[in-house]
């Protein structure tokens, strides 16, 4: 099975700021990815570079195991859905739906107007007269009917309320059962995730802490809870990714571990989120495929 | 047609929700053999999951024998959960229908036959217990 | 792609291309009647009321037509790619199945046609009108600053150069609005700037004449003879003088400036700087090439910018 994306070295730099750097990563064919971590982390400007809308200044980036280049057969592969899903404001939706049936090939003019039929987006209906969430919908129709192998979604549900979240997610779930795509999604919002992805790419302070398979994430993790006044007497070798206290409890996320520690101890698997809180919160730590660094 | 739902606070993974929902229907008999499940896109479509965790779902109820994948067409059922099946319900009712003609003959009445039913009822439950 | 910039822009083609059809259709209808009223206003004692208005319509026209290829500039390309930018939309553009050079290639292509064809149309409207006037005022193009570079094929070198300018500067600024102010400043200090540098492109014919072949002075900078540049006298002693300081030299009451006369009577010689009229094709052609190389260079920075990044 190839690889989606995939990133050696990767870096870019604005002026003498590194926004991404050192970022190696690979995402298999067919998954839907997490692509999780603060604000200003780079997780933006990752997404840029995979699109190609970016340059790297450092390394380089393979799209189905191609490098990315400015021709229409790479550029039909995949599609992006930027951040604030910009549309241009006069056209009609109809406009839009001939805007993407003239600029490629793939183009699924069907699958664009059942959607929007679905969605009650009427045609007639100037992009600037939309609603927030409708534009988003449309935009992600825009990019789904382009058929892409791979598809890359910039925070596609920050502007949505929960219902229209749902809507934009059962659509995008919809076309990876059907079409097998590779979906890239980002969010700060794990909850909106946990059913959805199967793939975490953690970014933080411009590097990628976390890449894994969920399941094998959580699997590969536990919870160790416990008084806090019997911290001392865990193991120094327990690798601990990152502890916080609560009153006199301390809970630690570990990888995973044989160890017993007696009946003070509970020990449970993670949740998502208390993973991704775990690593953003540890941003020494890693959960890489290879050579690992540990807190501690 | 089975619809599913979830319970994002039940704890339960999502998988393990749509083995049990499956499996409730067919103890019910919502759900016979023959019948289609929904295909992993209709289900991701209502509930925006997934492929892969309704995928997993049917994966663990064809490996009980509940299910089976037909390449092409779909995933239908293979067996009911009920757990009596037609030739021993039939068989169970013509003796009961014989046992209630003698009750009959003997002059039982319908109080008389509830409770000669259920103190029969609490033997076999001291047996098994 | 075509489809895609009739969609986008043709507002602003269909409006400049309105304004640009009324410029042409009403420079048409003031020279139209031009003739007659010379003729009227040669006859003795004729009036020349006709003409006077006709004139001074044709000459604010021609002042606020310079104006128009401000209009590729501001209105076609300011807005390519900083409304993009603005907007944000470039992002959904340069993501469909369309290479950035293609997107870049068909828009300004297409654009710069356009400018053309209106740039012809104003080119041959005014080259047709302006010698209608000629013979009774100054208006011939060779040597008009404000003529010139609406006749021949200069217009259509200008409009292209001005849509380019635009564009450009929207790749640096990457804001609508600042972009239209940048590129109205610069569009008018480049149109001063070219007007200035005009009378170099070809260096200027000298020629010392005496009475036999003296050009008539005082006489217009543009004129059926050429582009007259300055004209002086030489006395015997090679001194340059002035006309005015020639013509109080000639002491001739009838004339404030020298004669044939004069200058057979005095020895003086006219020494005239100016481009002859053959070399209008030549001026016509070293500015046209000047902004259609300008043109193609901005076009080779804007490519480069969106290549490398957005």
């Amino acid at each position: 099975m190839s690889n989606a994306v995939e990133t050696v070295g990767l870096g870019r730099r604005y002026g003498r700021h590194w926004a991404l750097r050192e970022c190696r990563l690979s995402i298999p064919e067919g998954r839907v990815v997490a692509l999780v971590g603060p604000n200003g982390a780079g997780k933006t400007t990752l997404l840029n570079l995979v699109a190609g809308l970016i340059r790297p200044s450092a390394g380089s980036v393979l799209r189905f195991g191609e490098p990315v280049r400015d021709d229409p057969a790479s550029l039909g592969r995949f599609a992006y859905l930027a951040q604030d899903s910009a549309l241009y404001p006069g056209f009609r939706v109809a406009d839009l739906l001939t805007f993407g049936r003239k600029l490629n090939p793939r183009w699924d003019d069907d699958l664009a107007r059942d959607r929007l039929a679905q969605l009650g987006i009427p045609p007639r209906k100037r992009v600037r007269q939309l609603s927030g969430g409708q534009r988003a919908q449309c935009a992600l129709v825009l990019a789904s009917a382009k058929r892409p192998d791979l598809l890359l979604l910039d925070e596609p549900l920050a502007s949505l309320d929960p219902l229209a979240r749902h809507d934009v997610m059962a659509l995008l779930m919809e076309t990876v059962a059907l079409h097998g795509t590779t979906v890239v999604l980002s969010s700060h919002i794990i909850a909106d995730l946990v059913d959805t992805c199967d793939w975490l790419v953690a970014v933080n302070r411009g590097r990628i802490q976390v890449s894994g398979e969920i399941d094998e994430l959580l699997a590969g993790h536990a919870v160790v809870s416990g008084p806090v006044d019997r911290r001392a007497h865990l193991p120094d070798r327990l690798p601990v990714v990152t502890e916080s206290v609560n009153g006199r409890q301390v809970d630690l996320l570990t990888r995973a571990t044989t160890d017993t520690f007696g009946p003070a101890w509970s020990v449970r698997p993670p949740s998502l989120d208390e993973l991704v809180r775990g690593y953003l919160g540890a941003p020494d730590a890693s959960a890489l495929p290879g050579p690992v660094a540990l807190a501690r | 047609m089975i619809g599913f739902r979830l319970d994002a606070r039940s704890g339960v993974p999502t998988y393990l929700q749509l083995v049990n929902q499956v499996k409730h229907a067919l103890r019910l008999g919502l759900l016979e053999p023959g019948d289609r499940l929904p295909t992993a896109a209709e289900v991701v479509a209502a509930l925006a999951i997934n492929p892969n965790t309704v995928l997993k779902a049917y994966r663990e109820l064809e490996r009980e024998g509940l299910v089976a994948a037909r390449p092409g067409t779909g995933t239908f059922v293979q067996r009911t959960l009920g757990r009596v099946g037609a030739a021993d319900r039939a068989r169970l009712h013509r003796q009961l229908v014989t046992w209630m003609r003698s009750a009959n003959a003997a002059g039982l009445d319908r109080e008389d036959v509830e409770a000669l039913f259920e103190a029969a009822r609490q033997d076999v439950a001291e047996d098994v217990a | 792609m075509l489809w895609l910039v009739w969609r986008q822009h043709r507002w602003q083609l269909l409006t400049v291309a309105a304004v640009t059809a009324a410029y042409c259709g009403y420079l048409i209808w003031v020279a139209w009647g031009v003739p007659a009223a010379i003729d009227e206003c040669r006859t003795l004692g004729g009036a020349c009321d006709a003409f006077n208005l006709a004139k001074s319509r044709w000459d604010s026209a021609i002042l606020v037509g310079n104006l128009l290829p401000l209009a590729a500039g501001v209105f076609w390309g300011a807005p390519l790619l900083a409304r993009e930018v603005e907007q944000g939309t470039i992002r959904l553009v340069l993501t469909q199945s369309v290479s950035r050079r293609g997107w870049l290639s068909v828009k300004l292509g297409v654009l710069a046609a356009a400018a053309g064809v209106f740039g012809v149309a104003v080119g041959l409207t005014v080259s047709w009108a302006a010698p209608r006037l000629g013979s009774l005022s100054n208006d011939w193009p060779f040597g008009n600053d404000v003529l010139f570079s609406q006749a021949g094929v200069v217009p259509v070198a200008t409009w292209v150069c001005a849509l380019l300018v635009g564009a450009a500067l929207g790749a640096g600024v990457r804001r609508l609005m600042p972009t239209v102010a940048v590129t109205l400043a610069v569009l008018v200090l480049g149109f001063a700037g070219l007007v200035a540098l005009r009378p170099h492109l070809i260096p200027p014919v000298v020629a010392v004449a005496g009475a036999e072949r003296m050009m008539p002075d005082p006489w217009f900078e543009a004129s059926e003879r050429g582009w007259l540049y300055r004209v002086s006298y030489l006395d015997s002693g090679g001194r340059e003088l002035t006309s005015t300081t020639a013509g109080e030299l000639c002491a001739d009451p009838a004339n404030s400036y020298p004669t044939a006369e004069c200058l057979a009577r005095t020895g003086l010689r006219q020494r005239a700087v100016y481009q002859p009229l053959d070399r209008y094709v030549w001026f016509q052609a070293a500015e046209a090439g000047l902004l259609l190389v300008v043109s193609a260079g901005l076009a080779l920075a804007i490519r480069r910018r969106l290549v490398n990044a957005v």
